[in-house]
């Protein structure tokens, strides 16, 4: 048992860099949480907080019902994976993973036991008698892990360990990673940079930015429901767009002005939330999937905005097609059977039931409590 | 290297040839009159005309010299034997000290620390004589003087040697330190398991340097010593120049003996030594 619980945690370094603040978090055991954001935001000094590894300035870290505010990294009971894999170049494979083992003086039959069980399940088997130098990264980044596993830590730690591999093996690893954690069914935290990796892996995600906690939520919640305008922006590729709209009223109910000269139906499910933005700017967020594509298109009465075609990036399946709208541009996910002309003024369907609202101050979420 | 060295500098490969030349001659040259009879001692010809080895014997006590019929008494067993253990002995010590102080100006953080490292650095602008006067009152003080701890001791602390090793450490990626740290060792782990062996061409280097320069040393044990039993080589040496200073194949054959040993470690070794001073440093 150890969930993780980590409150008013604020971290500054000396020098005055503030790197977290009041950061809190409950994490249950065995769940599976991922850290996202942006280069700089202070997620590897939270990781590296809940190793013990950086002290932190303020606020309490649980692990289990122990507070481990000054606990030294060995008896967190965590073990933690490196960007950089830090295996010990001068040992074999073997005595990489032994090494905690050691020790920790384990008898040597369990180590070797423990180490077998660890080779096999990531199929290390035949190279535990290399040095790292002899590996290649991918295999590099399974001893890491299997170093992290070998001691059977309550909590597991990733800071960003598949930054380092080429885009298959990072796949390939995703889910090793992710078939690891259901198989052992630990605490896991882990931190990335990649929001692909955060919706594929997560069970929940945090994204933080600038040290702070934007939101945390599961993959799809994070998807559907952006918290503010930066969360929207991170989450999903290619981005979601923006467009600087006006609220206004007409014939007793709400419309959206713009983007470009376009009047949308607000939603009848954001109407409440809205009706204190009359004669208001708004953010307007749309999804590329939501503007022009089959589901949209397929909608009956769905709006229609016209825009100007720029740029094609055909896809495959898909293509993302560049528009501008009044002097805004947009990225639109269509059916890559629709052919489109660059320079062409096309009118693409908009599936305004599941726009965003943002207020342009605050940035927030704007939105009809209750629904979910 | 040497490929690119004389692709790009054809100039510097001759000056470096030039140099290597003129050093070894009176290296050279001294083994040549170790190898001369008497009459050809002073004779001005780069090889004996008549080599004979029958000096070595005599500067070995093992033969009388045939001009006077009597031992010169020179001691090489026990000479090398102090020059050795002296040497070793500050060697290992050396190292050991060196690289502990190496850990914790470059592995451990602490307050001060770069600050405290600047200061101890600076001590290397000293120049040795400046502090031999205070120094030698510290071994009379301690009772150190004409003892081998009284050699050993003082040498076996240094500011390049520590200088040298916490280059070479900052190479090694902190995130080792950190793993280990997880994994449950202690500094004490860290260094002996971690950090010594993958400093290994750094040390080996340094024990290189410091072997050959405490086996030179000649002014602090001459200042310090004056049981003959404790004599190292280069005092040793001191008893032929004054009672033999006309017989120059002697002396050449008393010095050829003298250097021999380190020659030959010197050759042994010198390719840790060039590894240990390139710094490789440490490749994940
Ligand atoms: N040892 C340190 N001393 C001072 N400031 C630091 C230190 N380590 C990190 N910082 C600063 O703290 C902030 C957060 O750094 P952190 O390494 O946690 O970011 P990150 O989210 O992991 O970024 P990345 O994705 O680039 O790894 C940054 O502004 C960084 O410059
Ligand atoms: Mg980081």
């Amino acid at each position: 048992m150890a969930n993780v619980t980590l409150k008013n945690v604020d971290k500054t370094y000396p020098g005055g860099v503030k790197a977290v603040a009041d950061f809190n978090l409950e994490i249950p055991n065995g769940e599976f949480v991922v850290l996202v954001g942006p280069s700089g935001c202070g997620k590897s000094t939270l990781l590296r907080m809940v190793a013990g590894l950086e002290e932190i300035t303020a606020g309490t870290i649980r692990i289990g019902e122990r507070v481990v505010n000054d606990v030294p990294p060995k008896d967190r009971d965590i073990a933690m994976v490196f960007q950089n894999y830090a295996l010990y170049p001068h040992m074999t494979v073997r005595e990489n993973m032994a090494f905690g083992l050691k020790l920790r003086k384990f008898p040597k039959q369990e180590i070797e036991s423990r180490v077998r069980e660890a080779a096999d399940i990531l199929g290390l088997g035949d190279l535990l008698d290399r040095r790292p130098k002899a590996l290649s990264g991918g295999q590099r980044q399974r001893v890491a892990v299997g170093r992290a596993i070998v001691r059977k830590p309550e909590v597991f730690l990733f800071d960003e360990p598949l930054s380092n591999l080429d885009a298959k093996m990072r796949t390939q690893m995703r889910v090793e990673i992710s078939r690891l954690h259901q198989q052992i069914g630990a605490t896991m935290i882990y931190v990335t940079h990649d929001q692909i990796e955060a919706m594929t892996m997560g069970e929940r995600i945090v994204v933080m930015k600038d040290g702070v906690v934007q939101q945390v939520d599961s993959p799809v919640r994070m998807y559907d429901r952006p918290a503010n305008r930066f969360v929207a922006g991170f989450i999903g590729t290619p981005q979601m767009n923006f467009f600087n709209a006006r609220i206004r009223a007409e014939g007793g109910s709400l419309v959206v002005e713009g983007p470009g000269d376009s009047r949308l139906p607000v939603p009848e499910t954001q109407r409440a939330a809205l009706a204190t933005y009359r004669d208001k700017p708004v953010i307007l967020g749309l999804r590329p999937e939501d503007i022009g594509s089959a589901a949209a298109e397929q909608l009956a009465n769905a709006p229609r905005i016209r825009a100007k075609v720029e740029i094609i990036e055909p896809m495959g399946a898909e293509s993302y097609v560049h528009f501008n709208i009044g002097g805004t541009p947009f990225i639109s996910r269509v059916d890559a059977h629709v052919t489109f002309q660059i320079g062409q003024v096309a009118e693409l369907a908009v599936f305004i039931g599941k726009a965003h609202f943002f207020d342009p101050q605050t940035e927030c979420r704007i939105e009809t409590v209750s629904a979910h | 290297m040497t490929h690119l060295l004389r692709r790009r500098f054809p100039g510097r490969l001759l000056a470096l040839t030039l140099l290597g030349t003129l050093i070894s001659i009176p290296f050279f040259w001294m083994i040549s009159i170790s190898f001369k009879p008497r009459a050809e001692a002073e004779s001005p010809d780069v090889l004996p005309v008549v080599a004979t080895a029958q000096n070595y014997p005599i500067v070995l006590d093992a033969r009388p010299d045939p001009a006077t019929n009597r031992y010169l008494g020179m001691r090489y067993g026990r000479w090398y034997y102090n020059t050795f253990f002296i040497a070793l002995g500050v060697t290992l010590l050396q190292v050991l000290t060196s690289s502990m102080a190496a850990y914790a100006f470059s592995r451990i953080q602490w307050r001060g620390r770069d600050q405290v490292f600047m200061l101890y650095l600076a001590t290397m602008m000293i120049p040795g004589v400046v502090t031999m006067i205070p120094n030698f009152q510290i071994m009379v003080w301690l009772g150190f003087v004409n003892t081998y701890h009284g050699l050993i001791i003082p040498a076996a602390f240094s500011t390049f040697g520590t200088f040298l090793l916490r280059q070479f450490m900052l190479s090694i990626p902190p995130s080792l330190d950190e793993a280990a740290q997880i994994d449950g060792a202690s500094h004490w782990h860290i260094f002996w398991e971690i950090i010594l062996p993958l400093a290994r061409p750094g040390l080996i280097a340094l024990a290189i340097l410091t072997f050959i320069g405490s086996y030179q040393s000649f002014f602090w044990p001459l200042v310090m010593l004056n049981s003959e039993d404790l004599f190292p080589i280069s005092i040793g040496l001191l008893t032929l120049d004054s009672s033999y200073g006309t017989q120059t194949e002697m002396i050449m054959a008393a010095a050829t003996m003298a250097v021999a040993p380190l020659i030959i470690v010197f050759v042994i070794f010198q390719k840790f030594l060039v590894k240990g001073l390139q710094m490789g440093g440490v490749k994940g």
